[in-house]
């Protein structure tokens, strides 16, 4: 779905920075970032304070480089409205304006982009369909849940029909079906040809998108390429899992049995166990039968490793011998 | 949610307004209309309104003391003269500063900016359309106010045919909307500029516009008050410290100086606009 509005030659690449940096102050946001990126779904991974918002508020013209340059199909996108017409944004800032609906807030930022109003009034709607917001669109935003925002911003970003989409962080605050349906959309926006970047600092959200990931760290780029080969170095090294449960020395005494699970310790007031397994698929499928069968009542179950600070720790290691 | 290929096939959607023309006066009335909607959702709306009670306060307790003789002719001096100077002085100013100084800091403080910049919307619309939107608004506001206080003080005089005497409303209000206009174009300019544009303006008017009474007569015509000043009907006839040292510019020249600080002002506002990063991930990130 190539609009009016998004024809721009095929042959220039969708976004290009070269020996991109950006400070603030004596505080490096971008440190001489040169990459390409074209079309499909591509991961930008990196943790808090990587850098990520900066690069993608530099791709859409928000920022002024502080050195080097972007591109966005070969056009500065520096304070330049024009580029928008085929880039759409969904920024990680969670404000609205006031006592809009979600219907009406479409609709006010599509007759902000130069759409009629009976045009305005489609393109909503087919945007509130797309993001699965119909019956929530005449509600107040105010009254939406963070998800409902998120997907109402993943609206906004599509609804004029962009072939760059650019998503900061887009699964934050959603439910587990409204990751799932997010995820299959940004999937089928890359099959369609669009150019998506999507930000995330939790590597198997990126993992379901996209092959293709771009890792930053302090502003640079540790990694460009494929996400399974990032995964598997990871799985090299032990992988940390967090479980709070009711019977915590009981679980512990039957996890440190297994032979892929290197350490076991108590958090805080003894609720909680931190396990280190070598084998991460191993222990995750041997998980659900051992708490079934000793009747361990979890309260939460999460893996610090997920979000990408191992992945960072290795390639920064890595870059250092 | 649904498949993309059905929910959004191209041929269903219409695409934007060709015209480039009609496509910015579009996008313009858009931007009028949020930022009129803003402005009403918004307590300082309220506030601004009470302000606009005082005059007709005062003005009710006013005509109720003055004397019976002579009624009618210290009413019109008074209004032309004292009344229109507290309009100036204190309801348009506040309003200026409390709305021109917040078309832009509202949408940074509440990070709804970030909406705005990622359209295809040039940024001088944006800057035409707030303005637009607060420069109607307040002035139907204050106008409507200066009418309820003319009214009071001319109206209950039966001998005085109100249509005759519509001149030095009209005059009024002209002065009223021209300092909205004028003033308002500074702090919208503040507003996109400053961090805190509030208190630049108030230094702006209460320390800057009141020192100079005691400078250099040329100083005079460095500031929105002096034309503003020049413009009101009765206003040499009080004598007042800027009537005694700096001549009133003649009111066409006011005037077309006004609309030109207007100008010069929102085209700073937009160069502002266009040289400004508003981004939020500073404060997130870093």
């Amino acid at each position: 779905m190539i609009s009016e509005n998004a024809k721009v030659s095929p042959s220039e690449t969708p976004i290009e920075a070269v020996e991109l940096s950006k400070w603030y102050g004596e505080v490096i946001g971008i440190n001489k970032i040169t990459l390409s990126i074209g079309p499909g779904v591509t991961g930008l991974l990196g943790p808090n304070g990587a850098g990520k918002t900066t690069l993608l508020n530099l791709i859409m013209g928000q920022l002024k480089p502080s050195q080097g340059q972007v591109r966005i199909r070969g056009r500065n996108p520096w304070a330049n409205s024009s580029v928008h017409r085929f880039v759409g944004y969904c920024p990680d800032v969670d404000s609205f304006y006031r006592g809009m609906n979600g219907a009406e807030f479409l609709r006010t930022m599509l007759r902000l982009s130069g759409f009629s109003s009976k045009a305005a009034r489609k393109r909503a709607d087919a945007a509130l369909e797309i993001v699965d917001l119909v019956e929530q669109a005449k509600k107040k935003i105010g009254a939406y849940s963070k998800g409902m925002r998120q997907r109402l911003k993943l609206a906004q970003s599509i609804a004029h029909d962009p072939d760059i989409i650019l998503l900061d962080e887009p699964l934050g605050g959603m439910d587990p079906l409204g990751r799932k349906s997010t995820i299959d959309l940004i999937r089928r926006f890359g099959d369609e040809g669009k150019t998506v970047v999507v930000s995330s600092h939790i590597l198997h959200e990126i993992e379901a998108m996209t092959n293709t990931i771009v890792v930053m760290n302090n502003g640079k780029i540790l990694a460009e390429g494929n996400v399974h080969e990032v995964r598997e170095l990871l799985d090299q090294y032990p992988r940390k899992v967090c479980i709070t449960c009711d019977k915590p020395r009981y679980l512990s005494a039957k996890l440190i049995e297994c032979e892929d699970v290197v350490s076991v310790r108590f958090e805080e007031k003894d609720e909680g166990l931190l396990i280190e397994t070598i084998k991460p698929d191993v222990f995750f499928s041997r998980l659900p039968e051992l708490l079934l069968s000793n009747k361990i009542e979890v309260e939460s179950l999460t893996s610090p490793d997920d979000n990408v600070e191992a992945v960072f720790k290795y390639l920064v290691e890595e870059k250092r011998r | 949610m649904s498949d993309i290929s059905e929910s959004t096939s191209e041929a269903s959607l219409p695409g934007p307004i060709g015209n480039v023309v009609v496509r910015s006066l579009c996008q313009t009335w858009a931007m009028v209309r949020l930022t009129m909607r803003n402005l009403v959702l918004s307590k300082r709306t309220l506030l601004m309104i009470l302000l606009a009670c005082v005059p007709i306060g005062i003005a009710v307790i006013l005509r109720n003391v003055l004397p019976e003789e002579g009624r009618r002719r210290a009413s019109y001096d008074m209004f032309t003269g004292q009344f229109v100077g507290l309009y100036i002085y204190f309801v348009v100013i506040l309003t200026a500063i409390f709305f021109g100084a917040s078309l832009f800091a509202d949408e940074r403080s509440q990070r709804t900016i970030s909406f705005l910049l990622i359209r295809p919307l040039p940024r001088e619309l944006i800057v035409v359309g707030k303005f637009l939107a607060y420069a109607v608004s307040a002035s139907a506001i204050l106008v409507a106010s200066l009418a309820v206080t003319y009214t009071i003080f001319m109206g209950l005089d039966r001998d005085v045919a109100l249509f005759r005497e519509t001149v030095p409303f009209l005059e009024c209000a002209r002065v009223v909307v021209l300092a909205v206009v004028a003033y308002g174009a500074v702090f919208t300019c503040f507003g996109a500029t400053f961090k805190r544009p509030v208190i630049t303006a108030l230094f702006y008017c209460f320390i800057w516009e009141s020192i100079l009474p005691y400078l250099p007569v040329f100083l005079k015509k460095l500031t929105v008050m002096h034309y503003v000043q020049s413009l009101i009907p009765n206003w040499s006839a009080q004598g007042g410290i800027l009537a005694l040292v700096a001549e009133p510019t003649p009111p066409q020249r006011a005037v077309w100086t006004l609309i030109g600080i207007c100008v010069a002002f929102l085209i700073l506002t937009a160069i502002s606009l266009r040289t400004k990063e508003y981004s939020f991930e500073k404060e997130k990130e870093l």
